[in-house]
């Protein structure tokens, strides 16, 4: 014990006091930083051989562990509700203002009212005209809002190319901080500046992935993705899009971990962020919404044409060209009910007239002439031409059935029997082979083909595809190939596709011929197909275009519908008239220019109901497309609504979490404040001290 | 801070309500209800297309009776004629007055809106009289002096309801036709012509057409008043319509429109917690303990 030591105690607490005092300089500095975790000060009393031997000072970081990884789950989840209901926000305000005629579905009015006033006066050019014109715009508003949902996603996709990206540069710059932070420790150095650069780093990357944080014993973090996959030690891993694709729309996440140049994929670790968020709103909710969509446009189409299948124009056209229906020959005919076909000529008096009864497969013409025909779609055309003789001509090929009266100034009227309808899978005679359609897409535009178990399915053996088991969130779990067996009916290519999907979905064929997959296990929300290179004989048509398999073929029927052509460049080819062929013999009148019947039928088509599969959220039903307009409006609505309230819950989480997480990391000024004199105070009494032992010192040489 | 955000966000919706005096603009906005509004759109969008149908069915139903009162009026006025015909015992003049009647219907018959024959029914594109002349009328088969077979134009006016637009050429003047026929034949015949004084036969065949002429005038009667009874039900529909769309107009605007009063009492209410936000921030500011560290 010696004055000298009085005089280091008190030199050793002007140092610690005159720390402290920087310490809370920085804190008050960075009052107002983002993410800054306050530093800390702790005094320590210096022992030395067993006496006091004065202060020093440890410097922290508050840095609450649990706190902060909470805030890390609430950014990540905040951040992908965020993505969600913004994405959704748009796609719903592309959908229009219900409450005016700027929105899509305020289109399908005037349409059906057209019609309405063309029954009016039936043969008025200006009439026909205005009719077409409303149509066009419905056709058109559907493609250019079908286009402007894709552009979503195509925008979220680049969006998540650009997260990507900014994720790369925040996990190589945690990463090298790591390797500075660990040298600092090493060397024992204060690595505090680094660690709050790498924890602010940490926040952004939250915000994109979901991450864990975990301490390393030689300083710094490792960064690991929800489920524990490695993202950053000392090296940070790189995230990109697969350098390889198999049909889907978009290319694949993948990761590639840290010294390592194997692709992972990485679509199934992520927990949340706006990764996620992007992910899900691009493969899930876009896409619900784009096959919603899709089935309402193919609805509105097939409503129109249903009904404009029923009427005739007058003059009746001279030729009849059907759709593509992907059916063969050899496809069995499935009708029952009866049909009138006839021959008229320019002024709508009967030439032939025959009446097809397909309950007892015979054609009886106005001369009580009969033919038969077996059940088979290529012997019925056979039988027809026949049956008509030098006065009309039948054909079937490539899928497209094909009629057409003979002699100059005759035409074509078909119209399905009143009380006995001709009918394939819900659809008339006409109907079904797309012989008067109104609205025309490059692909089927419904999917009940009206082929049953037992009929042959017409592809090749050896034929393959390739399914896509998505799961809830729309990403890609599993690949499934399939190869077309030998067997021949659609019952054993059903079997065979049950065991290709090894309990991810089933195939199901409903009574109207419609080949659905459904998922079968919990988390497969659907069966996407990537590649189809199966062709059914010589219609050209794969098994997905013919049954609407997958996902990018269905909610493609949004786009590029159109006025069947001839009708576009001459509306007088609107059916705007019905033809009463029912009994009429040769030479009565069955055609009038004055008869709006086929323009009412269209007209009344808007609450007729009809069926609706399931589609993107929105279950199968029957209802009028007026109706179904209404509740994918709603569906919509409802589901930007929820979205945006899930966001709202996830933000108030993250809100709490912050709060509490800045009270306990953040600057208190007022406690700064307090800090700072109670320092400046003990640095003056350490001083005080020291005058007090240089006062001993003089009384101590005085004494001499 | 936040607190002040949301008090301006919830201040610019309740001001955007005020002005635009409509809930939302989107599907969003109107949530749940988005469905049942834009199925009631639909709805109104029908509507609208019926009543316009039904406006123009009731301008031609008008034209129509004024056409079939015309041709009434001249079968009277030949019914009248002929009359003073027999009284006066003289045959002069009935050529002439056959000559008008005939005009005078087939004028009325061929009648025509917009290049449309009102009485031609479906066959509305060409007139449906083609007899040219009395004398055509009877020199050839009656049948082929009126299109034949020809039925009535079908138009909707609300949702289930078709009506037939009126009426036939060939029901309404057929018996009217007949008789000038007859007479027409009779004058240019063997019995023939009419002038100087009647012969018997002339007589007997006069006055039987003159029964046949009041039958013929009953039929026209009756087919106007079967257009009378059209046009009323298509303007009663009309009105049926009109209060359907009134009705669908309030429900619509009971998703659409803001109560004013409502908005004006929320609009109160984001400012007064807006402007007390700003206190609290204004007050917190100035608390600090700076102050007694002097």
């Amino acid at each position: 014990m010696s004055i000298q030591s009085i005089m280091g105690t008190g030199l050793s607490a002007l140092f610690a006091n005159q720390q402290a005092l920087k310490a809370v300089s920085t804190n008050v500095a960075n009052v107002n930083t983002v993410g800054y975790s306050r530093l800390d000060v702790n005094f320590v009393s210096r022992s030395a051989s067993g006496g006091m031997a004065g202060v020093e000072i440890e410097i922290t970081r508050v840095a609450n562990t649990f706190l902060s990884a909470a805030e890390m789950r609430g950014a990540a989840d905040v951040s992908a509700a965020d993505m969600l209901a913004q994405f959704m926000d748009r796609a719903q305000g592309l959908l229009g203002d219900p409450s005016d005629s700027s929105s899509v579905f305020a289109t399908l009015d005037p349409v059906f009212s057209s019609f309405g006033s063309l029954a009016v006066d039936p043969s008025s050019a200006l009439r026909q005209s205005s009719a077409l014109s409303d149509l066009q715009t419905l056709l058109s508003q559907l493609d250019t809002t079908a286009e402007e949902i894709a552009a979503l996603r195509d925008e979220s996709h680049t969006r998540i190319v650009s997260a990507m990206e900014e994720a790369n540069a925040l996990m190589s710059g945690i990463a090298r901080l790591n390797t500075s932070i660990q040298r600092a420790t090493i060397g024992g150095v204060s690595s505090t500046e680094a660690e709050t650069e790498q924890s602010r780093m940490l926040d952004r990357l939250s915000e994109i992935i979901d991450i864990r944080t975990q301490e390393r014993t030689l300083g710094g973090v490792e960064v690991r993705t929800a489920d524990g996959l490695l993202l950053v030690d000392i090296d940070a891993a790189v995230l990109g899009l697969s350098s390889t694709s198999d049909g889907e729309a978009y290319q694949g996440l993948v990761m590639m971990s840290p010294r390592s140049t194997t692709e992972t994929p990485l679509e199934s670790h992520l927990g949340g962020g706006e990764l996620k968020g992007l992910l899900r709103a691009r493969d899930h909710e876009l896409v619900n919404l784009q096959l919603a969509f899709g089935e309402f446009a193919a609805g509105a189409a097939e409503t129109l044409n249903a009904a404009h299948n029923s009427g005739t124009s007058v003059p009746a056209p001279n030729e009849l060209t059907g759709r593509n229906t992907g059916l063969l020959a050899t496809d069995r005919l499935n009708f029952t009910g009866v049909t009138h076909i006839g021959i008229v000529d320019a002024s709508g008096n009967v030439v032939r007239n025959f009446r097809v009864d397909f309950n007892t497969q015979q054609i009886l013409d106005d001369q009580a002439n009969v033919t038969s025909f077996a059940n088979s779609v290529g012997d019925f055309q056979t039988a027809l031409n026949t049956a008509m003789g030098a006065d009309g001509q039948v054909s079937f090929a490539n899928g497209q059935l094909q009629l057409e009266a003979m002699a100059p100034g005759t035409g074509l009227a078909i119209r399905d029997d009143a009380s006995s309808p001709a009918m394939r899978a819900g659809k008339g005679f006409s109907h079904t082979f797309g012989l008067n359609d109104l609205v025309t897409h490059g692909n089927a535009l419904g999917y009940a083909t009206g082929i049953s178990g037992t009929d042959l399915h017409g592809f090749t053996a050896g034929q393959t595809m390739t399914f896509a088991v998505r799961n809830n969130d729309g990403s890609i779990m599993r690949r499934v190939d399939f190869t077309v067996g030998a067997g021949a009916t659609m019952d054993s290519l059903r079997a065979d596709l049950n065991t290709a999907l090894q309990g991810y979905g089933q195939a199901q064929l409903n009574a109207e011929g419609r080949l659905q997959i459904v998922p079968t296990s919990n988390n497969v929300a659907r069966i996407d197909v990537t590649q189809d290179t199966t062709v059914r004989g010589d219609t050209n048509m794969s098994m997905s275009e013919l049954f609407g398999l997958g996902e990018s073929i269905p909610l493609q029927r949004s786009r590029s519908l159109s006025i069947r052509s001839d009708i576009g460049s001459n509306p007088q080819l609107l059916a705007s008239a019905q033809a009463d062929l029912a009994g009429a013999a040769a030479g009565q009148r069955v055609l009038s220019p004055g008869d709006g019947r086929g323009a009412l039928a269209i007209e009344a088509s808007s609450t007729t109901s009809r069926r609706f599969a399931e589609a993107g959220g929105l279950v199968g039903q029957v209802t009028s497309i007026s109706d179904y307009a209404a509740r994918l409006a709603g569906h919509a609505g409802v589901r930007a609504e929820a979205l945006e309230a899930s966001k709202a819950a996830a933000q108030s989480v993250r809100d709490e979490v912050r709060a509490r997480r800045m009270g306990e990391e953040g600057v208190n000024l007022d406690e700064e404040l307090i800090k700072m004199t109670t320092y400046q105070q003990a640095y003056a009494a350490a001083s005080r001290m020291i005058q007090a032992a240089r006062d001993l010192y003089d009384i101590t040489l005085n004494m001499v | 801070m936040a607190d002040l955000q949301r008090a301006q966000r919830e201040l610019v919706e309740a001001a955007r309500q005020s002005s635009a005096q409509t809930k939302a603009s989107d599907l969003k906005g109107y949530g749940r209800e988005a469905q049942t509004l834009v199925s009631a759109e639909r709805l109104a969008g029908r509507l609208t297309g019926f009543k316009a149908t039904a406006n123009e069915l009731t301008t031609r139903l008008q034209i129509q009776d004024v056409a079939l009162g015309r041709a009434a009026e001249s079968v009277t006025k030949l019914k009248d004629e002929l009359f003073q015909n027999l009284s006066l015992d003289s045959g002069e003049g009935i050529r002439a007055q056959l000559e008008e009647a005939f005009a005078v219907l087939k004028d009325t018959m061929n009648t025509n809106l917009g290049g449309r024959y009102l009485f031609g029914g479906v066959m509305n594109d060409r007139p449906p009289i083609t007899a040219d002349s009395l004398s055509d009328l009877a020199a050839n088969p009656l049948t082929d002096s009126i299109e034949q077979g020809a039925a009535s134009q079908m138009m909707r006016v609300e949702d289930s309801r078709v009506v037939s637009a009126g009426l036939v050429a060939d029901d309404v003047i057929t018996s009217a036709f007949a008789s000038l026929k007859r007479l027409a034949e009779m004058d240019e015949g063997v019995d023939g012509p009419f002038d100087g004084d009647l012969t018997a036969t002339q007589r007997a065949a006069v006055t039987s057409e003159l029964t046949a002429l009041n039958t013929a005038f009953d039929t026209i009667l009756s087919r106007q008043s079967e257009n009378g009874r059209l046009t009323k039900e298509v303007e009663s529909a009309s009105t049926r319509l009109t209060s359907r769309m009134n009705a669908l107009d309030e429900a619509i605007g009971g998703i659409v429109n803001v109560d004013l009063a409502e908005v004006a009492v929320r609009l109160n209410q984001a400012q007064f917690a807006y402007e007390s936000s700003a206190s609290v921030f204004n007050v917190l500011r100035n608390m600090s303990l700076l102050n007694m560290l002097e």
